[in-house]
């Protein structure tokens, strides 16, 4: 099902979400929710579950279409990421479906290695590099109610507004 | 409610942005969009605030002119402009550095306006010793213009002036 996507400044954005341990019913339908509302908003590469206001530590990556990923994994749900690796830095653009009037440069890891629940309940390990690990992270930040602007250098010169339609 | 365009400048001091924002408050006005910068030894503020619609660019004079002779600020008051879309077409970031030398800034935005492209936001500094003339630009491409044409075109001019140039595209996607 399609939910609703919280935008800042709904306070939920800034909380910590709770771990979910072993994937039960509950767990599979909010990655149903999750997918599905990833793919009702275009250019959507990846969406964490506090912002569709469900405060559990999932997150969904898909970056399959996306031009900037040469080897993209396949669709993954992440359940109580961790990163256990993280190496390199690098400045890039990030938009975000929880603050649709702006992008941000922000700086992150270039190569991770991360450490999650699937689905079945199997401990999973994912390691890829660039703009995919960068969508990672950007989901594992929603988890930790963590936004974009808490990670930009400057609110002055790194946050740009989004263009405006008609 | 209605909104009025201020622009105040002079030597800078501390208390200046209170003093004016104290005032605006005072009439019942809510700042829009705000910028202020020191330039140099000038603090350089720009503000769009709506006020009641009873209150008139007078009354704001009249509520501002006072503020401004005694912290010896040159001020202007008008009509905002009303708020445009931006089009179909791709906003990006041109950034430029290099040497100082006159006609940087005007080099760039000339080559931007020949291709229509709007800049939205500016902002130039120099930094270090010796000197770097930095360059920010925000831009809105007009529909239809290839940003890779544009950029082929920037870095020529950047040959040309001896400076360095790159133009990222806004990010579209969403996470």
């Amino acid at each position: 099902m399609v939910r609703d996507v919280v935008c800042f400044p709904d306070r939920r954005l800034k909380l910590a979400a709770n771990p979910i341990g072993m994937p039960g019913p509950a767990a599979r339908r909010l990655a149903e929710d999750l997918a599905d509302t990833a793919r009702h908003y275009p250019r959507t590469v990846g969406i964490a579950a506090p912002q569709i206001g469900a405060m559990w530590r999932m997150a969904y990556v898909d970056c399959g279409q996306h031009k900037k990923v040469k080897n993209p994994h396949p669709a993954s749900w992440l359940i109580d990421p961790v990163v256990v690796q993280a190496n390199g830095a690098e400045v890039g653009r990030e938009g975000c479906l929880s603050l649709p009037e702006i992008t941000a440069n922000v700086r992150r890891a270039t190569d991770i290695t991360v450490r999650y629940t699937d689905l079945d309940g199997e401990q999973c390990e994912i390691t890829t590099v660039g703009f995919e690990a960068r969508v990672i992270l950007h989901e594992i930040d929603h988890l930790d109610g963590i936004l974009i602007l808490d990670r930009v250098s400057s609110l002055l010169l790194d946050v740009f507004p989004r263009k405006r339609r008609t | 409610m209605h909104e009025i365009a201020i622009t105040a400048v002079g030597s800078d001091r501390p208390g200046i942005v209170s003093a004016l924002t104290g005032a605006l408050l005072r009439l019942g006005g809510n700042l829009e969009d705000a910028r202020a910068a020191l330039l140099r030894g000038s603090f350089a503020m720009v503000l769009v605030v709506s006020v009641p619609d009873e209150v008139g660019e007078d009354e704001i004079h009249a509520a501002l002119q006072p503020t401004a002779d005694e912290l010896g600020l040159g001020l202007w008051i008008g009509p905002a402009a009303p708020l445009a879309a931006d089009g179909d077409g791709e906003g990006c970031v041109i950034s430029v550095y290099g040497a100082d030398r006159p006609g940087i800034v005007n080099a760039f935005s000339h080559a931007l306006a020949e291709r229509r492209a709007n800049i939205v936001d500016l902002s130039s500094k120099l930094i270090g010793d010796p000197p770097i003339y930095v360059l920010g630009i925000a831009a809105t491409l007009p529909a239809g213009l290839d940003p890779e044409v544009l950029r082929a075109e920037l870095t020529s001019l950047a040959k040309l002036t001896g400076v360095e140039c790159s133009l990222s595209l806004d990010a579209d996607e969403v996470m």
